[in-house]
């Protein structure tokens, strides 16, 4: 693990030389006149039509942690790490039936970001400001989890640094690869990202279909993965019947067992509720030029879900190859290393790595616009111009990433997922039973940090509590009613 | 809209209607887990627990596309109807002043206070 190959390495820097050049490129792509203003370098202009949301969406809501974590928790033995799978069904009809409508008033009020829709709607910049304050919180976190991804993905490849190195010279890689995010975010908003979108997508759709048609040729078919999962999940429950049974430790199976089914329905529903309170998935949603668009999206965007179900298989698929690791967040990626020649070992890693700066930008973006908006338009500077509002957007998406930073290298990112659940707990604290909720939270994550069971309960954990926020928010989105009158009908096609 | 008589806008509420179901069914039917989480009938060496989710997402993104095209179909037939309504007032109630478009155009009613 600790050899380099120079091949992988050389494939690995090619692409990502290629999506630097490409997004600094973004900020002439689909020229505007200017940058200078947030529905330019915030929102790509408005104008994003099918094709290119298709893949922006795509890049909001399939983050390289997914790519990590979901075959993760497969190849620990937790089968419930499918449910993204019906997550990702069920979350397009809710798409469908709410977000054009969300759409159309956003785009009828000129509506940047989610706080300042809950300030139309509620008429109260202090709302707004709680819902941007959260939002910004629980986005840095979030944006530390895609760095996650990239630092596995370094580790694999054996550039992480040596052992015995210090934290700085082991996460130099790191610090370069986040350094040029932060500067193409900063000179070309979302274009830069919607851009790089295309590579990532092209890139992981070819290493997933080569992947899932190569390794099972190879190893001996579906059948035999799935066996060999199986008596490797047998082996271990005899092994360990007794700690299962004092509830020291979880079954392993493929299929979740009767007890778990409404756990796994829970988080499918819950995780699909609270997909759009993220900031970040509503600047993807609102950069697109009509509510067709959406839509037809809709339809559309569940291509990935296949992707995403197949990735998922990858960990059993490491499983029967016989990938040994301790972090199982680097199955999938060892598995490529042992299994493929060094130049598709590179592509797929190139892969999860860009794969995890797309959402990486969107989410920075989306944070910076929610300061912009919510945080120094309505109390610092209320005759703000276009100009200083792109301008102060742009700093502060400096500021989130070295929020970002400063968790993966202060928290140990052992418990990379409790970075997710940091950020359900503080989004959370908006609505008004946050002080209830937030008990739970704060109870799973010192549960998890011990280790163990963690996956599982802490994902659960998670879901939970952002299922009661979402429903929350879902039903004071619903009954709608425009405080304005809107400026004109017709703007909203 | 619930203030909105059967029948009118152009004839579209029955295909609203049917565009609510067609959404409806892929939110419900996966998360009726204890109907699919078991490993026989195989298919491809996958258990069924597996390919029946796979299986799912084409039927999902098959439904929720033909939700799209009727409701656009419907869209344009509810524009047309309240563009001829507003030129003959009295004719139809028009929509409530300050409506959103998103709101006019949906069926969902009862849920405005």
């Amino acid at each position: 693990m600790t050899d380099v190959d120079p091949v992988a390495l050389g494939v690995f820097l090619f692409f990502f030389l290629l999506v630097t050049v490409l997004g600094f490129m973004a900020a002439r792509w689909r020229r505007a006149e200017s940058l200078d203003s947030l529905d330019e370098w915030g929102l790509g202009g408005r104008g994003f039509g099918t094709f290119i949301a298709w893949f922006l969406i795509g890049g909001d809501i399939y983050t390289a942690y997914t790519f990590i974590a979901v075959p993760a928790l497969l190849y620990a033995g937790s089968v419930i790490g499918f449910f993204a799978v019906p997550y990702t069904i069920v979350v397009y009809p809710i798409i469908f039936i709410f977000l054009p409508r969300l759409w159309s008033v956003s785009h009828v009020h000129g509506y940047v970001t989610p706080a300042d829709f809950v300030r139309g709607r509620f008429d109260s910049r202090s709302l707004a400001l709680a819902v941007a304050v959260t939002g910004i919180l629980a986005t840095m976190p979030y944006i530390a989890l895609q760095l996650v991804g990239i630092q596995v993905v370094l580790e694999v490849m054996g550039i992480g640094g040596a052992e015995d190195a210090s934290w700085f010279v082991k996460d130099i890689p790191l610090f370069i690869a986040f350094a040029v995010l932060a500067a193409y975010t900063y000179a070309s908003g979302l274009r830069a990202p919607a851009l790089i979108a295309f590579v990532k997508d092209t890139l992981i759709y070819l290493v997933i279909i080569v992947a899932v048609i190569y390794l099972p040729l190879k190893l001996g078919g579906w059948d035999f993965i799935f066996n060999a999962t199986k008596e490797s999940f047998d082996a271990y429950n005899t092994e360990n019947a007794d700690a299962i049974a004092a509830g020291d430790a979880a079954g392993k199976g493929i299929i979740p067992p009767p007890a778990a089914h409404w756990a796994y329905a829970s988080l499918a529903f819950g995780s699909a509720l609270a997909l759009f309170m993220y900031p970040h998935s509503l600047t993807g949603v609102l950069s697109t030029k009509s509510r067709e668009v959406i839509r037809r999206n809709a339809s559309l965007l569940p291509a990935y879900s296949f992707l995403l179900g197949l990735l998922a298989l990858l960990g059993f698929i490491a499983i029967a190859a016989g990938i040994s690791v301790d972090n199982p967040q680097e199955a999938v990626p060892q598995l490529f290393e042992e299994q493929f020649p060094g130049w598709f070992a590179g592509v797929a890693f190139a892969a999860i790595a860009i794969g995890a700066l797309v959402p990486a930008a969107i989410m920075s973006i989306a944070a910076a616009n929610l300061w912009t908006r919510n945080v120094y338009k309505a109390f610092i500077n209320q005759n703000a111009t276009p100009a200083q509002e792109a301008k102060q957007s742009k700093l502060m998406s400096l500021v989130v990433k070295f929020g970002a930073l400063a968790f993966v290298l202060w928290l140990p990112t052992t418990y990379a997922i409790n970075l997710q659940l940091l950020g359900g707990v503080w989004i959370l604290q908006t609505f008004r039973r946050s002080s209830s909720a937030s008990t739970p939270a704060g109870s799973t994550a010192t549960r998890c940090s011990r280790g163990g069971r963690s996956a599982w309960s802490t994902e659960r954990g998670f879901r939970t509590f952002s299922r009661r926020w979402a429903t929350r928010a879902a039903t004071s989105v619903v009954p709608w009613r425009p405080c304005r009158p809107p400026t004109s009908r017709c703007t909203s096609r | 809209m619930a203030d909105t008589p059967p029948g009118s806008r152009g004839g579209t509420r029955r295909t609203w209607i049917i565009v609510s179901v067609l959404l409806a069914i892929p939110i419900v039917v996966p998360l009726l887990v204890n109907t699919y989480a078991q490993e026989g009938p195989e298919l491809f060496g996958f258990p069924f627990f597996y390919w029946y989710q796979f299986f799912m997402i084409v039927v999902a993104s098959t439904l929720t596309f033909t939700a799209f095209v009727l409701s656009q179909k419907a869209t344009a037939k509810d524009r047309k109807h309240r563009t001829a309504a507003r030129r003959s007032p009295g004719d139809s109630p028009s929509d409530p002043p300050g409506d959103s478009p998103g709101e006019s155009r949906s069926h969902r009613g009862g849920t405005k206070s």
